[in-house]
């Protein structure tokens, strides 16, 4: 799952693997990265364990969304992740997808005043 | 554990996969450590989890909640059209397959038969031994003329026998019971057998 525990804290909210392709597609939109980068780069802002990205990241790139190229460094090859114009799509229907998702919860979650409510 | 440690034992948990896919973890986690650099290895260690946990990701997609989405390759239509050949095949084999199936039932059934008929011997046996006692219990009353101890005998003879054949009916019946359960038994595994097959 594409969570890991928050050090002393309880995670409540767990991230479906839909959204973390959307995260991960919105992150390399900004620019082209590798693994280990892109990793910090979605760790720094969402809890998820490291592990998680691989299997997104293939998948993204069997869709299509994504395309790889080899860049020598250091004396190695260092794969980079590129979105392709498909993922550009891909991402902007994510995003449509999010506001309609964000929409909905907020109105459950962020409801006052219900009917059922006593106080 | 060692960064090679880590790789080595990888490489192991993903060897069944086909060797273009094996190569495509064993170079992302490789890198992942190299660009982490040798100062990171523990916390990347650490991070990652286990060989075990980075192999179950990476072979599984890892996400339980997208299983639906994983899974969607279209099995359905192809069995869809495997119960149609199947159907063809069928009418096409059937003028052999229909008088063999025929004869095999009656095989089947004739064996049955036999077994039955062995299982009913002892009991018929039995029957046989009861009904000779009594016989000879009846008849020993009328052999009066023949002196005492010839009564005694006969009836006493009488007795055990049909006491004897008893307590073999019992037995035989039970033997009986037991062999048409186990017959029962065996042809519902069959069924059940061709159930799960289909």
């Amino acid at each position: 799952m594409a969570r890991k525990q928050k050090a002393g804290g309880i995670v409540t909210f767990q991230l479906g693997s839909a959204l973390l392709e959307a995260c991960v597609l919105a992150v390399l939109a900004r620019g082209d990265a590798y693994g280990y980068v892109l990793t910090q780069q979605v760790g720094a802002v969402i809890e998820v364990s490291e592990t998680a990205l691989y299997p997104v990241l293939r998948r993204l790139q069997k869709d299509g969304a994504l395309a790889t190229y080899d860049q020598p460094y250091q004396g190695r090859n260092r794969r980079y992740y590129q979105v392709t114009q498909q993922g550009r799509d891909r991402l902007r229907e994510f995003r449509a997808e999010w506001l309609d998702y964000k929409k909905a919860i907020d109105s459950i979650l962020l409801e006052e005043g219900q009917k059922d409510d006593q106080g | 554990m060692t960064r090679d440690e880590f790789l080595i034992r990888l490489r192991t948990l993903v060897g069944d996969l086909p060797p273009e896919e094996r190569e495509d973890v064993m170079s992302y986690y490789t890198e992942y450590f190299d660009d982490a650099g040798p100062e990171n290895e523990q916390q990347v260690i650490r991070q990652l989890g286990s060989p075990e946990n980075v192999a179950r990701e990476a072979l599984g997609g890892g996400f339980r909640v997208a299983r639906g989405e994983e899974g969607e390759r279209p099995a359905p239509r192809r069995r869809g059209l495997g119960g149609l050949w199947t159907a063809v095949l069928a009418l096409f084999a059937a003028p052999v397959a229909l008088p063999l199936l025929f004869a095999g039932v009656l095989t089947a059934a004739a064996m049955c038969l036999v077994v039955l008929c062995l299982l009913a011997v002892p009991f018929i046996i039995a029957a046989a031994f009861m009904a000779s006692g009594v016989v000879n219990v009846i008849l020993s009353l009328a052999m009066g003329k023949l002196g005492f101890a010839t009564v005694c005998y006969f009836f006493g003879a009488g007795l055990f026998m049909a006491a004897a054949g008893l307590l073999g009916l019992v037995f035989s019946l039970k033997l009986l019971l037991w062999g048409c359960r186990g017959a029962i038994d065996i042809v519902n595994r069959l069924l059940h057998r061709r159930r799960n097959l289909q």
